[in-house]
């Protein structure tokens, strides 16, 4: 069965120089379990694409039950100053439709 | 325990929230940060902190703390006025360059962010009024607290609590939902939102809420949104005063409009830091709406138009960039944005004009809304945090009454 992470969770997105930093806080400890699951760093790679920011990496916190992922180079590259959305506000909006599996695939 | 609430008055804040976080319910320390204007809005509401015995605390970002403490005095000359000093490191960027602090190519300034330490040791020298020029909100709260219970800097759990309370702070509504992704449609009435207060404890444990008539809802999620803007790597949110570990950290909902949070873990600062402002050449962006039919094309063609232009001409440009808002099946008006970089003024004065020429030049119906300030041209600086050397910075203060 499949859900729309924002269904999950919510995301917050935020700069702090060059870094962006996306927290998915899960709505609950059963959502943060899909999420840990699913939202894998290579999923992640795969939401953002060719041409994003690089991913530093994934940081879990299960008592908050948060994600944290922490994107290098967002800024100040020439190019990404062009760019619209600094805050990473439409990646955190796009983030929020994704389809996760809500149950694993049983083998 | 010690009250703290925070607000920022740069020109996109609201004027009436240090006023509002003032005479809606009992308050500690204010917490301030914005320019050199923030004074003013001080001079204003000082007989009303005084009469309240609120102290504050405030990071200016003009790098001039004493001038703001001066026009203070100059308006109240009674009231015990601290200034920190040693913060302005532009004379020392070669020396802090040769050892090694990667400065950006652009340089504009390097200012040493304050510490909680020298912050807490002005609040104990009597004054009502500490002005700082740059400081994180992490450190203003952990002065206040510092001041108050009589910690040590070593306390760096303790620091790191009451750090975490001045991040929470800085992110203004939103721990109160505002801007937050929790229920918008619903939330009580945002016009009233001001900003949380903290009310931190002698543990350095605390709890978020807000002033009972101000708008908003204190929650467990908004507390995290806020909680977690930011913050990098949780396991090292680094401070003047401490680095901090958010792993351990309990966040709990025990009542409405009531969330503690406790558990932070300190350690040892990593650094010192210091707040950079480096220039990145210009930066000319406008809006122009296309209307259908073929509002997309129209969009499409004016972006071709613009990168012809600008190779005609040889405009000087490092990089042209267009994003093409509202486009999808049968969109009613397509939002072309243009963005050009330039390494000079004089460059991005000239690729506005030719944006502007698009408009003229190419496919009918263009819209520039009127005051969208569009083309604006604009003055690109990068503000950073970078380490430095401990003792790079010989920071102090005085006292002025």
């Amino acid at each position: 069965m499949k859900a729309r992470l924002g269904d999950l969770a919510h995301v917050r997105a935020s700069r702090s120089g060059s870094q962006l930093t996306l927290a998915v806080i899960a709505w609950g400890p059963a959502e943060y379990a899909i999420l840990a699951r699913e939202l894998t760093v290579d999923r992640f790679r795969a939401f953002l694409g060719s041409g994003a920011p690089a991913l530093v990496g994934r940081y879990d916190l299960p008592r908050l039950h948060c994600l944290i992922f922490v994107l290098a180079g967002a800024l100040p590259e020439p190019a990404s100053l062009l760019l619209p959305d600094p805050g990473g506000q439409l990646l955190s909006s796009r983030l929020l439709l994704l389809e996760i599996d809500k149950e694993p695939e049983l083998l | 325990m010690i009250r703290l609430a925070f607000a920022r008055l740069s020109p996109a804040c609201s004027l009436d929230v240090p006023a509002a976080l003032l005479r809606g319910g009992p308050l500690d320390c204010l917490l301030l940060a914005g320019g050199r204007d923030s004074v003013h809005t001080l001079i204003a509401l000082l007989p009303e902190l005084r009469r309240r015995g609120v102290s504050v605390l405030a990071a200016l970002d003009d790098g001039q703390p004493r001038k703001a403490a001066e026009v203070l005095l100059a308006a109240h000359p009674s009231v015990r006025v601290a200034a920190l000093s040693g913060q302005v490191l532009d004379q020392a960027a070669a020396a802090l360059a040769a050892a090694g602090v990667p400065l950006p190519p652009g340089l504009v300034s390097i200012r040493a962010l304050a510490s909680a330490a020298v912050l807490a040791r002005a609040l104990a020298s009597g004054a009502a009024v500490v002005f700082a020029g740059e400081a994180m909100p992490e450190s203003l709260a952990a002065a206040a607290a510092l001041h108050r219970f009589g910690w040590t800097h070593a306390d760096h759990s303790l620091l790191a609590g009451a750090s975490l309370a001045g991040h929470i702070l800085a992110a203004g509504p939103l721990a109160c939902g505002g801007a937050a992704g929790v229920d918008w449609q619903t939330l009580p009435s945002p016009a009233s939102i001001d900003a949380p207060i903290a009310e931190l404890e002698p543990n350095g444990s605390f709890t978020i809420t807000r002033h009972p008539a101000s708008g908003g809802e204190v929650s467990r999620h908004s507390v995290l949104e806020a909680l977690l803007d930011a913050v990098g790597d949780p396991r090292a949110f680094d401070t003047p005063d401490c680095r901090i570990d958010l792993s351990a950290l309990d966040v709990r909902e025990f009542a409405p409009q009531r969330v503690s949070v406790s558990g932070a873990l300190g350690l040892p600062p990593a650094s010192a830091f210091a707040a950079v402002r480096a220039h990145a050449g210009w930066r000319v962006t406008a809006f122009v709406v296309y209307p259908a039919p073929a509002a997309l094309e129209k969009a499409y063609a004016a972006d071709r138009l613009l990168r012809e232009r600008t190779s005609l001409l040889q405009l000087k440009v490092d990089g042209i960039h267009g994003d093409f808002l509202g486009a999808g099946p049968g969109a009613g008006e397509v939002v072309w944005r243009a963005a050009v970089s330039c390494p000079t003024a004089a460059a991005a004065q000239l690729a506005a004009r030719e944006i502007a020429a698009v408009v003229r030049r190419g496919p009918p119906g263009a819209i520039v809304p009127p005051g969208a300030a569009s083309p604006c041209v604009e003055e690109v600086v990068l503000h950073s945090v970078c380490p430095i050397p401990a003792g790079a910075a010989s920071l102090a203060f005085e006292v002025l009454s």
